[in-house]
């Protein structure tokens, strides 16, 4: 094997290690927010390292040029992707598990007087806006 | 087996637990990030396997999968339904 | 502090690696967590305020958070203009100072690493 193949190798154990995380995590953490931050991990990370090291096994210029945008993009679009599903369960009044230390959401309830989070109050309109700027 | 192999294995196992998420919920809220580590299992699974047989072309494969799972994540937020 | 162009992709270099300590440093709470019986976790929401800055950085801080493992951002209070505030949920930190502490070092440093000039 060489140099390059164990490389490849370590990165792809990193990544599937990171997803074992996230699958155990996913059955046994007893929230939906604990659930979200174990997927958020490894939808980001695991693909990112599994990609890196299954194009190290065959690296053309093709295979390198996709590999680095699917990265790219993977990192930026997949914790974005956890952080919606998260901010929609709170919105919609998803349960925290018992134990959880809220006072701070509960101030910001407060605060914001029914506001929902990151949207104006009122009735949604019908089509997304400022989906950009209000992650 | 190659280490490929035992890492598809793996994966897979992932992939069953979050199928098992999907089916117990409890909530809608875990089955939407249940749908989502799915997902991203079967892509990890696509980029594996074309490392496994070497077949050119996985990465395009990835490269979709990765934008419509964002787009999934997008719309499963419209199906939680009510507003806090 | 030296903020040019020149500089910027050692300082980015330096913070990647930074971040990638931070990650593998979470991760061993949250595997010691899953691999042993029983629930370890301390789950907490803070609220974290960044200040005046842009919607760039904002969503650059929420990304970096959900990515560690431990953490997640659940999204911005307010408007979107002005003094920007997100909440965070934190699984392993003791208390919300702590967890404050570690969310406003990551954030300085992702500032110091991509700062051109004195603007982020």
């Amino acid at each position: 094997m060489s140099v390059l193949t164990v490389i490849a190798y370590v990165l792809i154990l990193a990544g599937v290690v990171v997803f074992a995380g996230a699958g155990v995590g996913l059955l046994k953490f007893r929230d939906t927010y604990m659930r979200a931050s174990a997927v958020g991990t490894a939808a980001g990370l695991g693909i990112a390292l599994v990609t890196i090291g299954a194009v190290l096994t065959m690296p053309t210029t093709a295979n390198l040029v996709k590999a680095a945008v699917a990265v790219v993009l993977q990192l930026a679009t997949a914790a974005v992707g956890s952080t919606i599903i998260a901010r929609a369960a709170v919105n919609s009044g998803h349960a925290f598990a018992p134990g959880t230390s809220l006072i701070d959401l509960d101030e910001a309830d407060a605060k914001l007087a029914g506001m929902p989070l990151t949207e104006e109050s009122g009735p949604r309109p019908s089509g997304e806006t400022s989906e950009g700027s209000s992650v | 087996m190659t280490p490929l192999d035992i890492a598809i294995v793996c994966i897979a196992a992932v992939l069953l637990a979050s199928v098992y998420r999907i089916v117990a919920g409890p909530t809608a809220a875990d089955r939407a990030v249940a749908a989502d580590l799915l997902t991203f299992s079967v892509v990890g699974i696509l980029v594996l396997i074309g490392a496994r047989w070497e077949r050119l072309g996985t990465f395009d494969l990835v490269l979709i999968a990765t934008l419509v799972s964002f787009l999934a994540a997008v719309s499963a937020r419209g199906l939680m339904g009510g507003r806090r | 502090m030296n903020a040019s162009l020149l500089t910027l992709p050692f300082r980015l270099i330096g913070f990647a690696l930074w971040f990638a300590k931070e990650i593998v440093v979470s991760s061993l709470a949250v595997v010691r967590d899953s691999l042993t019986p029983g629930h370890a976790s301390t789950p907490r929401v803070v609220r974290m305020e960044l200040g005046e800055v842009s919607d760039l950085h904002v969503v650059m801080i929420s990304i970096l958070i959900t990515l560690t493992p431990g953490t997640l951002t659940l999204g911005q209070l307010g408007g979107g203009t002005g003094f920007r505030e997100i909440l965070v949920h934190s699984m392993y930190h003791e208390d919300d100072e702590s967890a404050l502490a570690d969310l406003h070092d990551m954030d300085q440093r992702m500032t110091r690493s991509i700062t051109i000039g004195g603007r982020s």
